[in-house]
C-alpha cells in the first residue's frame, strides 16, 4: 500500500475517475434506492436511473448541478446544505432527515436520510469521490408517529384516571397502574411495584373461584368481559368493583385490566330495594287501618249506628285514602323525577297568597298553630304553584315531624337581588353531620335508633330539590343535632329569568 | 255482667294503634295501647292483659325482644301474644320468638278477630 500522501493524491487525480467505471454505474441503475456519484469537491457526477426518474433529470452531467436546488424541500435546505459541506470536509455522519420533492410535485412529500462515503483507491488520505445513498424512511416516520400517538391514546386514558388501570402479570404481579386504581385499593404507588400488592392479596377469598376462571377465560380467549367483584382495601375494608381484562399478546400473560368503584351504584341500588321495601310497608299501613274502618263502618251500618258514629269512621277512612294518595304520588314523582319527565305548568302567581293559604292550612287542618310567618315576597314568581306548594307542604311537613309539637316552626319570605327567598325554621332534633351532606339524595333516610318513630320513604327532599333545580333555583340546608333544622330555598322572581 | 277481657295493642303507628283499639272496643273487649316496648312492659304488668296484639317493628325496640322477655317471667310465660307485621316473611322468627301467633298487615279483620278468640282463655 502506498504510505506517502502527496504521491497518492497526485495518483489519484491521475487514474480514471472511479464514477466513470461504467459497471459501477451499472449496478447503481439496478438499485431502486437513491444514489449518486460526486466528485472531491462534492459535485454531483452521476444519478442512478430511480432518481434521474423521480428528479426528472436527463442523463447529462450539466442537469446534476442543480439536482440538490431542485430536490432538497427549501425548509429542510439549511439543513441539508451544513450536512454536506461537513460531509465534504471530512466530517462524516448520516444526514438530517430531509424532505425531498419530485420533479413533478405529484407525489407527497417523502422524508430521505442521505449517507455518503468516500470512494477510495487505495490512497489513505483525502477521499477522491464520494458514493452516496439516499434511503426513504417515510414509512418508518410514519410507524413511528403512528407508535406514539397511540402509546399517547393510551397514555390519555391511562392518566386520565376516569377507570383504574393496571398493567399486570395475570397471575400474579402489578407492574404499572394509575392513580384511579390507586384509590380503589388504598395502596401507594410503592407498595403496588414493590410487589407487595398481589392479585391474591386483594381479592376476598369467597372471589377466588370467580376469579381463577376469569383468568382461565382471559388466557383462553384472549378477553374477559367487565364482572363484579370485590377488592380488600389496604385498610381492611372491601370496596365493590366493576373489573376486565384483555391479554396484550397471545404469547405473554401480560394483560390490561380495568376496574371500576361501584360503590355508589351498589349503594343506589341498595336503597332502591330498600324503597321498594319500604314503599310497600307503608302503603299497607294505610291500607290496614282502612280495612279496620270499613269493617267497623260495616257494622255501624247494619247495627244502625249513630250518625256522629258513621261520619267518624268516614272521616278516619278519607284521612287513610289521603295517606295512600300521597305515598304513592310520591313513587311516581320518584319515577319521573328519575326519568327526567317532571312537567312544569308555569303561571305568575304571588308567592305570599300561596304561602298564606299553606300555613293558614297546616294552622287549621294539622291542627299545627304554632307556624309563623314572617316577612313576605311582595313580588310575583313565574313557577308551577302546584310544585311550589308542593315544596312548602314538603318542606313544613318535616318541620312539623321533626320537631316537638309545643316548639314553633318559622316560615321566613324576603326579596333580595331579584330573587324570592325563603326559609322554614324548626327547633327540633335537628341533622347529624354524617347526614346533612345526603339529605337531598334519592331514597335517603337518615338512619338511627329511632327511624322507626319517622316514618317516611326519603323522597321529598329529592323531589323538592328537583321541582327547584328546574325553576332555576336551589335548595340547601343548615343544621345542628339537637337544636332543628333551617332549610332556604330562592327561586327568580317574574320577569327576571 | 262479666268483665270485658283485655287486650294491649302494642303498635308505634298511631293511626294503627287506634283503629285497633276502636275496632276491638266495638267487638266488645276492652283495649288500650302501648307505642313502645318500654310502654308495653309497664302496662302489662299494670293492667294485666288477657292478650297481647304486638307489632315487630316498635320505636326503640324489636317486638320479637319484647316477646321473649314476657316468655321468661313466669306471670307473663304463658299470656297469648299475636304478632302483626307487614312482612309476610316474619311468622317463623315471630313463632321462634314465642309468639302463639302470627298476622300478616293488611289482615282480613275476620281472622283476625277470630284469632284473638281463639286464644283468649276462656271465659270464667
Amino acid at each position: 500500500m502506498d504510505s506517502s500522501a502527496p504521491t497518492s493524491h497526485s495518483h489519484a487525480l491521475s487514474r480514471t475517475p472511479l464514477f466513470q467505471a461504467p459497471h459501477l454505474k451499472y449496478f447503481l441503475d439496478a438499485l431502486s434506492h437513491f444514489a449518486w456519484l460526486a466528485r472531491a469537491d462534492g459535485r454531483v457526477e452521476y444519478c442512478n436511473r430511480s432518481w434521474r426518474e423521480y428528479a426528472g433529470l436527463t442523463d447529462s452531467p450539466a442537469s446534476y448541478d442543480v439536482l440538490w436546488k431542485r430536490l432538497v424541500w427549501p425548509e429542510d435546505w439549511p439543513a441539508f446544505e451544513a450536512w454536506y459541506e461537513d460531509v465534504i470536509a471530512g466530517k462524516m455522519h448520516l444526514s438530517p432527515e430531509i424532505r425531498l420533492r419530485s420533479a413533478n410535485h405529484r407525489a407527497d412529500l417523502h422524508w430521505y436520510v442521505l449517507d455518503i462515503a468516500p470512494l477510495r483507491t487505495g490512497a489513505l488520505t483525502s477521499p477522491v469521490e464520494w458514493i452516496g445513498l439516499c434511503t426513504d424512511i417515510t414509512k418508518l416516520k410514519r410507524t413511528m408517529v403512528e407508535l406514539k400517538e397511540s402509546q399517547e391514546r393510551f397514555r390519555t386514558i391511562f392518566d386520565s384516571n376516569i377507570v383504574g388501570l393496571v398493567v399486570s402479570d395475570l397471575d400474579e404481579r402489578i407492574i404499572e397502574s394509575n392513580d384511579a386504581f390507586l384509590n380503589i385499593i388504598g395502596y401507594s404507588r410503592e407498595e403496588v411495584l414493590g410487589g407487595r400488592v398481589t392479585w391474591s392479596a386483594l381479592t376476598p377469598p369467597e372471589y377466588d373461584d370467580l376469579d381463577r376462571a376469569k383468568v382461565h377465560q382471559v388466557l383462553k380467549h384472549g378477553s374477559v368481559q367487565p364482572f363484579e367483584k370485590e377488592y380488600v382495601r389496604k385498610d381492611g375494608t372491601r370496596v365493590p368493583v366493576l373489573v376486565g381484562a384483555a391479554r396484550v399478546h397471545p404469547d405473554s400473560t401480560t394483560s390490561i385490566s380495568f376496574a371500576l368503584d361501584i360503590s355508589r351504584q351498589k349503594a343506589s341500588e341498595r336503597r332502591k330495594d330498600e324503597f321498594m321495601g319500604m314503599a310497600s310497608h307503608e302503603l299497607k299501613t294505610p291500607l290496614a287501618v282502612q280495612k279496620l274502618y270499613i269493617h267497623m263502618l260495616t257494622k255501624a251500618v247494619l247495627g244502625e249506628g249513630d250518625k256522629e258514629d258513621l261520619r267518624n269512621l268516614v272521616g278516619k277512612i278519607e284521612q287513610q285514602t289521603e295517606k295512600l294518595d300521597s305515598i304513592v304520588t310520591d313513587m311516581l314523582d320518584v319515577v319521573r323525577v328519575e326519568a327526567n319527565r317532571i312537567v312544569l305548568n308555569k303561571t305568575v302567581f304571588d308567592p305570599d297568597v300561596l304561602l298564606k293559604e299553606i300555613v293558614d292550612d297546616f294552622r287549621l287542618m294539622h291542627h299545627h298553630e304554632n307556624i309563623k310567618l314572617v316577612g313576605r315576597i311582595g313580588s310575583s314568581v313565574c313557577a308551577d304553584r302546584e310544585r311550589m306548594s308542593q315544596v312548602f307542604t314538603n318542606l313544613i311537613s318535616n318541620a312539623v315531624k321533626y320537631s316537638p309539637p309545643q316548639k314553633p316552626i318559622v316560615v321566613h319570605a324576603h326579596q333580595k337581588d331579584g330573587r324570592a327567598h325563603f326559609c322554614i325554621q324548626d327547633f327540633g332534633i335537628g341533622i347529624g353531620e354524617r347526614d346533612l351532606p345526603h339529605i337531598f339524595d334519592r331514597f335517603y333516610r337518615v338512619e338511627g335508633a329511632s327511624e322507626h318513630t319517622y316514618p317516611g320513604m326519603g323522597v321529598g327532599l329529592f323531589i323538592v330539590a328537583d321541582i327547584l333545580k328546574r325553576h332555576q333555583g336551589r335548595i340547601w340546608v343548615e343544621s345542628k343535632k339537637g337544636e332543628g333544622s333551617s332549610f332556604y330555598f330562592e327561586l327568580p322572581l317574574a320577569g327576571t329569568s | 255482667m262479666k268483665t270485658p277481657r283485655k287486650i294491649l295493642v302494642v303498635d308505634d303507628n298511631d293511626d294503627i294503634a287506634e283503629a285497633l283499639v276502636l275496632l276491638l272496643k266495638g267487638s266488645g273487649y276492652d283495649a288500650d295501647r302501648a307505642f313502645s316496648a318500654e310502654e308495653c312492659m309497664y302496662k302489662v304488668e299494670e293492667e294485666q292483659p288477657d292478650l297481647i296484639l304486638l307489632d315487630i317493628f316498635l320505636s326503640g325496640g324489636d317486638g320479637r325482644e319484647v316477646c321473649k322477655k314476657l316468655r321468661a317471667q313466669p306471670e307473663t310465660e304463658s299470656l297469648p301474644i299475636i304478632i302483626i307485621s307487614a312482612h309476610p316473611n316474619m311468622r317463623e322468627p315471630a313463632i321462634a320468638a314465642g309468639a302463639d301467633d302470627f298476622i300478616s298487615k293488611p289482615f282480613v279483620v275476620d281472622d283476625l278477630l277470630k284469632k284473638i278468640e281463639n286464644f283468649l282463655p276462656a271465659r270464667v
